[in-house]
């Protein structure tokens, strides 16, 4: 009896012991974080100048400078303005016909094949390389930033929703089925609710896509908008300028993704909570 | 002892096979079966001699290549029966909750939403789910979920209910619990049920016959009549001549059969 008192009282500490140890000791993991971008910027802002010409690299002081300045003159939010339009809507417009393209090719295994020739084709073309062509086309305005963002957009949220709603498991269909649900619901109530986390999935993928597809569209040929300011000031070697417009980009891009995994997790309540990063190239 | 029954499904040479050319596997051959209203027929064999193909075909996702198959007399494709298919693997929709999944089938006939929660509500109860109710699947064990997907195919009141194996993944504490509460249900329900089960001892516990199956392509090996009475006490209904003298004789049956099905085994 005593024994065993003492034994479950020595577990008990031993198990304790290191988690108190933890928590004593250590920072929560975002002021770590912080710390450690503070560090970093330190360390940066005493090397530019120092070992490093800031002309190569500006220091931290003058990036933040030059933002404020553009800032002030108002010339960063019109741009930020025209950058942050034609990724919206081209990613609207991208994503809502790769939905239903997806949909209506994942329904139809006929027309999926038919076309599937083409859709490699012209997925495997690089869509930075038809940038200049779009710009003959549509003209250095507006347009031509949209139908890039388009192109870059479609595919990825095309492939997974054609995904999605090809795999579903069979075994809903089937129980489905034989509840007595008719093809419109089991598409509504089966199939897209099935196809939801790859939808989601490209949709997420997708947008910084559309973001790099404007600022790459701004770069070729435009005269508004965070690739033609980011354009503009590396034209004429300020390198503050031109990484003050990128550091915007980051945001931009860091704040659509905050938004979009509150809205994913809101939707797929239903799924277990995924430690999944999405990753992207380019 | 038993009485007549109106036949509800009827099997006339049924066969089922999968390929063509050298890889061509019969399933099921010739398959001769009528089952009655309100009738729970159990199905023994080895794996991979047709069950689940069986099943199919019964559930009507899946058709014969010969020989005939009615319901109530009349060609399955005509035929105006009701049926719930419980499957070998637990397949309630993962975005419902329990609710809402065994809602489901009422809620694709246009049951007003307060008839249909009360229904479903009321079955959950019964196999002890209540206050599981909006949990979803994946928050519930494996043989929560079980009875779940079962819930879900008798909540419609199907004339047929068909069971692929409902239990096969349960530990035995949970699956005694479970055949338990299903004796329950068919009993009060009268419902017509075709179960399918690797498990002898099941078979003759929950069926009124039960049909042992050959090795593949699958045929009707034997039927026989349960002939124990209803409702069966099945704590001790293993104690009974009645029911040793079937365990005996229908696993001599099939063994054989699953000898033949796995002849390496064998040797
Ligand atoms: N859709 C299919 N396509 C090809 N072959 C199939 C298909 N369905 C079943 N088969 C074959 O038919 C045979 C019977 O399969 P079935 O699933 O009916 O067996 P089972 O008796 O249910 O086995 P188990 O007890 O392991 O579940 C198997 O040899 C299987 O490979
Ligand atoms: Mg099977």
């Amino acid at each position: 009896m005593t024994r065993a008192t003492t034994t479950a009282r020595r577990t008990v500490t031993l198990q304790q012991r290191p988690a108190a140890r933890v928590r004593r000791r250590r920072l929560p993991v975002w002021a770590q974080s912080l710390a450690l971008l503070v560090v970093l910027l330190a360390v940066w802002e005493a090397f530019s100048g120092r070992l490093v010409d800031p002309f190569y690299l500006p220091a931290p002081s003058a990036i933040a400078d030059a933002l404020a300045e553009s800032a002030v003159a108002g010339t960063l939010w019109a741009n930020l303005w025209t950058t942050v339009q034609e990724t919206a809507i081209g990613f609207l417009i991208g994503a809502l016909a790769a939905l239903v393209a997806g949909i209506v090719f994942g329904r139809s295994p006929r027309v999926a094949a038919v076309l599937d020739p083409f859709l490699v084709a012209l997925n495997a073309t690089p869509r930075v390389a038809l940038a200049p062509l779009f710009v003959v086309w549509f003209g250095i305005g507006f347009l031509s930033k949209v139908i890039l963002v388009i192109t870059m957009v479609f595919f990825i949220v095309f492939y997974n929703t054609f995904q999605g709603v090809r795999s579903v498991d069979a075994t809903y269909l089937r129980v489905a089925t034989v509840m007595g649900a008719s093809q419109r619901q089991i598409f509504r109530t089966v199939i897209l609710p099935a196809a939801t986390p790859l939808i989601v999935l490209g949709l997420k993928l997708s947008i910084p896509f559309a973001l790099i597809g404007a600022v790459i569209g701004e770069f070729i040929a435009s005269s508004a908008g965070l690739g033609y300011q980011i354009k503009l000031a590396s034209n004429t070697y300020d390198t503050a300028g031109t990484m003050a417009g990128i550091f915007v980009l980051m945001v931009v891009a860091v704040l659509i993704d905050l938004v979009l995994n509150r809205i994913a997790r809101r939707v797929l309540f239903w799924q277990p909570e995924s430690t999944e990063r999405t990753t992207n190239t380019l | 002892m038993s009485i007549p029954r109106e036949p509800l499904i009827e099997l006339v040479g049924v066969s089922r096979s999968f390929g063509r050319g050298a890889g061509r596997v019969v399933a099921v051959r010739d398959l001769d079966l009528t089952v009655g209203e309100g009738e729970i027929i159990t199905v023994v064999g080895p794996s991979g001699c047709g069950k689940s193909t069986l099943l199919n075909m019964l559930a009507r996702l899946d058709e014969p290549d010969a020989g005939e198959l009615r319901f109530r007399g009349r060609p399955a494709a005509e035929a105006d029966v009701e049926i719930g298919y419980v499957t070998q693997s637990d397949s309630l929709f993962p975005w419902r909750t329990l609710l809402a999944n065994v809602e489901y089938p009422l809620e694709i006939r246009g049951v007003p939403k307060a008839e249909r929660r009360e229904r479903a509500m009321a079955l959950l109860a019964r196999v002890g789910l209540a206050g599981f109710e909006n949990h979803l699947p994946r928050q519930l064990s494996g043989g929560m979920r079980q009875r779940g997907n079962i819930v879900r195919a008798l909540v419609y009141e199907p004339d047929i209910v068909l069971m692929d194996e409902p239990f096969g993944a349960l530990d035995a504490q949970t699956r005694l619990l479970q055949q338990r509460q299903l004796q329950d249900i068919c009993a009060e329900e009268r419902t017509t049920v075709v179960f399918i089960t690797h498990d002898l001892q099941e078979a003759i516990l929950l069926g009124d016959r039960v049909v042992v199956m050959t090795a593949r392509p699958g045929s009707i090996k034997l039927v026989r009549e349960v002939g124990i009475d209803r409702p069966r006490d099945l704590d001790h209904i293993h104690e009974q001549p009645r029911f040793q003298h079937l365990v005996t004789e229908l696993w001599d049956a099939l063994r054989d059969e699953v000898l033949r099905a796995a002849p390496a085994v064998a040797s």
